[in-house]
């Protein structure tokens, strides 16, 4: 698979599988840092110390039955992980589709956004639990 | 009502080690549970009642899961799913043919069955009310 457009992401949150409201998703992986640095050093010297990683997802709104506001709020309210799972495309996964998977806190939750004219749409970051784990089966 | 299998070297209400246990527990005493490596969580059947995938399941089709509470309780919340259990219907929803298939199932006569049938009763509950009669 070589360079490609992101048309087919796949998002399942809590085993829902919401992709077709999704606009835009983001996997944020990064480590904290502690300061390693010592005497004589001309530049400093940051150790990796723990994962500390979100997704962050933004869905078109929608508060049918079963779709995303009443899919989110829930999730948002009960207070409680979830399983997250983000792939590329829909398709099975696999090296080249690698699925990242985790549990994971929803802590921002728009609910309801937009301006005058516009599709609503609604932004959702979730603090994973732990470290995610890429998959490719 | 979850499914558990019990993971300790002691019982868990009243059932042994190695055991099959059906219980409502709260999110607090399953997790507290789980995390003590008293129970595992076993698959439960769902049916999918909304109009996305779900686990892989289609809308209509049903799944198994090895959902916490918190998990099946936010999917139940959402509209997605339901408990696929056959005991769900209880006695007094049946037609005469479903009620007599269900005694001719568990062994009793069908008007024993429909003496038992208060509405709203479950089928767990008759079950169990004919075992205690037949072992009192």
């Amino acid at each position: 698979m070589g360079k490609y457009v992101l048309r087919d992401a796949y998002v399942l949150i809590n085993g829902v599988n919401l992709s077709d409201h999704v606009s835009k998703v983001e996997l944020d992986p990064k480590w904290t840092t502690e300061d390693g640095t010592t005497m004589g050093a001309q530049g400093t010297s940051p150790l990796a110390a723990l994962r500390d990683e979100q997704v962050k997802v933004t869905f078109k709104n929608d508060h049918a039955a079963a779709s995303v506001d009443q899919t989110m709020w829930p999730i948002y309210i009960g207070g409680t992980a979830v399983s997250i799972e983000i792939r590329p495309t829909s398709s099975a996964r696999s090296t080249t589709n690698p699925a990242w998977t985790g549990s994971a806190l929803l802590t921002d939750y728009t609910g309801l956004g937009g301006e005058v004219g516009k599709v609503s749409e609604v932004d959702a970051t979730f603090d994973v639990d732990g470290v995610l784990t890429r998959q490719t089966s | 009502m979850g499914i558990y299998k019990v993971t300790s070297p002691r019982e868990v209400l009243d059932v042994e080690p190695g055991g099959t246990l059906e219980h409502d527990f709260t999110a607090e005493e399953e997790a507290d549970l789980v995390a003590a490596g008293r129970l595992e969580i076993l698959p439960s059947e769902y049916r999918n009642i909304g109009g996305r995938e779900v686990y892989g399941a289609q809308p209509g089709e049903t799944f198994k899961a090895a959902l916490t509470v918190p998990q099946a309780q936010l999917l139940v919340d959402g509209g997605h799913v339901e408990l696929a259990s056959s005991d769900s219907k209880s006695l007094d929803k049946m037609n005469l043919a479903e009620l007599r298939a269900y005694a001719e199932q568990i062994g009793v006569q069908a008007d024993t069955l429909a003496a038992l049938a208060k509405p709203g009763t479950s089928k767990k509950d008759v079950r169990k009310a004919i075992d205690e009669a037949l072992t009192a």
